[in-house]
């Protein structure tokens, strides 16, 4: 059954790649900067979301970190896996009132990484040990985990809790890591190698039942947009605020702004898988962003594919993973790009796109997949999504624009989004 | 002799859509599927779902009823399915009245012949490359990354001196893209 599903969540859970001889990474941590790259200059400038006005300019080279109290990052430590592709077990200690945990994984392109179990506070498994063996092929979706996770190349991350089901336990916690290479479309083989986990827990007295969300936008030239004509062209500040009222169903509204000039010759994306891709060259330039954000690209065209792989196909846009790298920007699936170019009846305008797209980024699936070829179909696993209901966000046609209240908590929950201080 | 190789493979492009006998109900979903904005069916998928898929997809390439972006991606999946039928198929594309088409129809042919490019795959792209439209152009010369051989590095030098500067450029970006490439 799972290649049937593997197929559909191929594009916006497993595109993006790394190629780690180029990429720099900048890893966010307890609100500092750790800063191990030379950055670029950027044309850049930054606006608050709410009063539209300019607050300052930076260089890539001064990263802002806008203090966040809320997050503790309770485990930093290179891994190794061996040659059957596990590292660990690892443990770390939860505090009381953690409301969420995310853990990322970031490694050499073109491996991939999961979990291959979690195990909350108090023991109960939030991934299944095993569950690698029960899914055929090449492990790509836990199904039957209480906690949803996918796997990924070059960077991984797993959030708890996206569903209503699963609560964060105070407690020690323990997880392992199973690191493969595909084998085609649908065959894995276990591999050794280095790689760096960060584990970042959200700390507050309840559940947030709002949250701002910072952005960076990056600009290719496409469709005349950069970043000195972004702040004040109409039809993309309509998008913006657009998104900000789709987002405001949940409490979470759009905050600091920033507006870069992408680098180099990415106004279409042609391939989005293997190392090197034109996409995780793309997500690499994250890397320069100006502040700690949630990045988000603006390209003319975008279409999938690998180099050397016949097939490919057209997108709108695409999320670096669901949900994407937590406490790191640089690396080769850090963040979310989208399509400019309007072709001929394009079937949902940007606004929904960048929503959908951002909403994957901050561990919203699809609300329901397509059954394309007969099969299981498959839903999220949140119980006030209705199911093929297109007028939702997270419907895999992005076409809609109503969010659920499970939806809110998974965006309120992930740490991307911030507390803004009352 | 230029007119008979059109006339044929005008011919061919007619005998390589066979009617896709599909129920309403496969249709609407491979619609819907055409439709989304983040997913796509694989080969594998197509497959479990059509006894003809790439039939299929050239009916939907061509019904004027889906929209320019569901017709374009029924054209890109058809590099799923590369055979000598596939190729003359988009070749006719290019007479396709909308740009848009023309445009996916050439690249799609680039990215799913090239490393097999035959004397027809380049008539294409040469054919695409003299189109009115600008766009058409430069995806021409875009898919050309995606073309082995000397006779695509030819082109795309000669055309990165082309007087339209748009078009000049993105010649040399797939100039650059290939050799990056192949030094990988």
């Amino acid at each position: 059954m799972l290649r049937k599903l593997l197929p559909l969540l191929m594009i916006v859970g497993s595109v993006a790649c790394g190629d780690d001889s180029e990429e720099a990474i900048v890893i966010i941590s307890d609100n500092n900067q750790t800063n191990n790259q030379t950055n670029n200059s950027t044309s850049n400038q930054t606006t608050n979301q709410s009063n539209n006005q300019t607050n300052n300019s930076t260089t890539g080279n001064n990263l802002v970190v806008i203090p966040r109290p809320e997050l503790v990052t309770l485990l930093e430590q290179d891994i190794a896996t061996v040659e059957n592709g596990v590292a660990g077990p690892f443990q770390f200690e939860v505090p009381a009132n953690t409301q969420s945990v995310v853990i990322t994984i970031v490694g050499d392109s073109p491996t991939q990484y999961t979990l291959r179990h979690w195990d909350n506070g108090d023991g109960t498994p939030l991934v299944n040990i095993g569950w690698l063996n029960n899914d055929q092929g090449a492990p790509s979706l836990c199904l039957n985990c209480a906690q949803r996770v996918t796997s990924s190349e070059a960077a991984f991350a797993g959030m708890a809790p996206t569903n209503p089901v699963v609560s964060v336990k105070a407690g020690t916690h323990e997880f392992s890591v199973f690191s493969f290479k595909m084998l085609g479309l649908f065959n894995q083989t276990p591999v050794a190698g280095l790689a760096r986990v960060i584990v970042t827990a959200k700390i507050l007295p309840a559940p947030p039942i709002d949250g701002v969300l910072d952005v960076n936008l990056w600009f290719s030239g496409a469709e005349g947009l950069t970043a000195a004509t972004a702040p004040t062209d109409t039809a993309f500040q309509d998008t913006l605020k657009n998104v900000d009222t789709v987002y405001a169903q949940v409490g979470v509204k759009l905050g600091r702004v920033t507006y870069n000039d992408i680098e180099g010759d990415f106004n279409v994306i042609e391939n989005v898988i293997g190392a090197g891709s034109d996409l995780a060259g793309l997500f690499a330039q994250s890397a320069n962003a100006p502040q700690d954000a949630v990045n988000v690209f603006f390209v003319e065209d975008l279409l999938t594919g690998a180099a050397g792989s016949q097939g490919f196909g057209i997108l709108l846009g695409v999320s670096g993973g669901i949900p994407g790298p937590t406490g790191i920007i640089g690396t080769g699936r850090s963040g979310v790009v989208l399509a400019l170019k309007r072709s001929v009846q394009a079937p949902t305008p940007l606004y929904k796109v960048f929503a959908h797209e951002v909403g994957h980024f901050l561990g919203l699936y699809h609300t329901s997949e397509q059954n394309f070829g007969g099969g299981q179909q498959l839903h999220d696993q949140l119980p006030d999504t209705p199911e093929n209901d297109p007028t939702m966000v997270m419907h895999n046609s992005g076409n809609g624009d109503k969010l659920s209240a499970s939806q809110g908590n998974t965006m309120r929950l992930n740490p991307w989004v911030r507390q803004e201080a009352k | 002799m230029k007119k008979l190789q059109i006339l044929c493979v005008l011919l061919l492009s007619v005998m390589a859509v066979p009617a896709a006998a599909q129920s309403p109900a496969e249709m609407t979903h491979l619609k819907s599927s055409l439709a989304s904005i983040d997913t796509l069916p694989t080969k594998a998928a197509l497959d479990a779902a059509f006894e003809s898929p790439a039939a299929v997809l050239m009916t939907a390439a061509r019904d004027a009823n889906l929209s320019g972006y569901e017709r374009k991606r029924a054209i890109s999946l058809l590099s799923l399915y590369p055979s000598p039928q596939a190729q003359v198929f988009l070749g006719s594309l290019l007479s396709d009245p909308v740009a848009e088409i023309r445009s996916m129809a050439v690249y799609t042919v680039a990215r799913s012949f090239g490393q097999i490019a035959s004397d027809q795959t380049f008539e294409i792209i040469e054919t695409a490359l003299r189109d009115p439209d600008q766009d058409v152009k430069i995806w021409a010369l875009r898919g050309l990354r995606w073309v082995a051989g000397p006779r695509a590095e030819r082109l795309l030098i000669e055309w990165q001196t082309n007087s339209d500067p748009n078009v000049a450029k993105v010649a040399k970006s797939a100039t650059s893209k290939r050799l990056r490439a192949s030094t990988r």
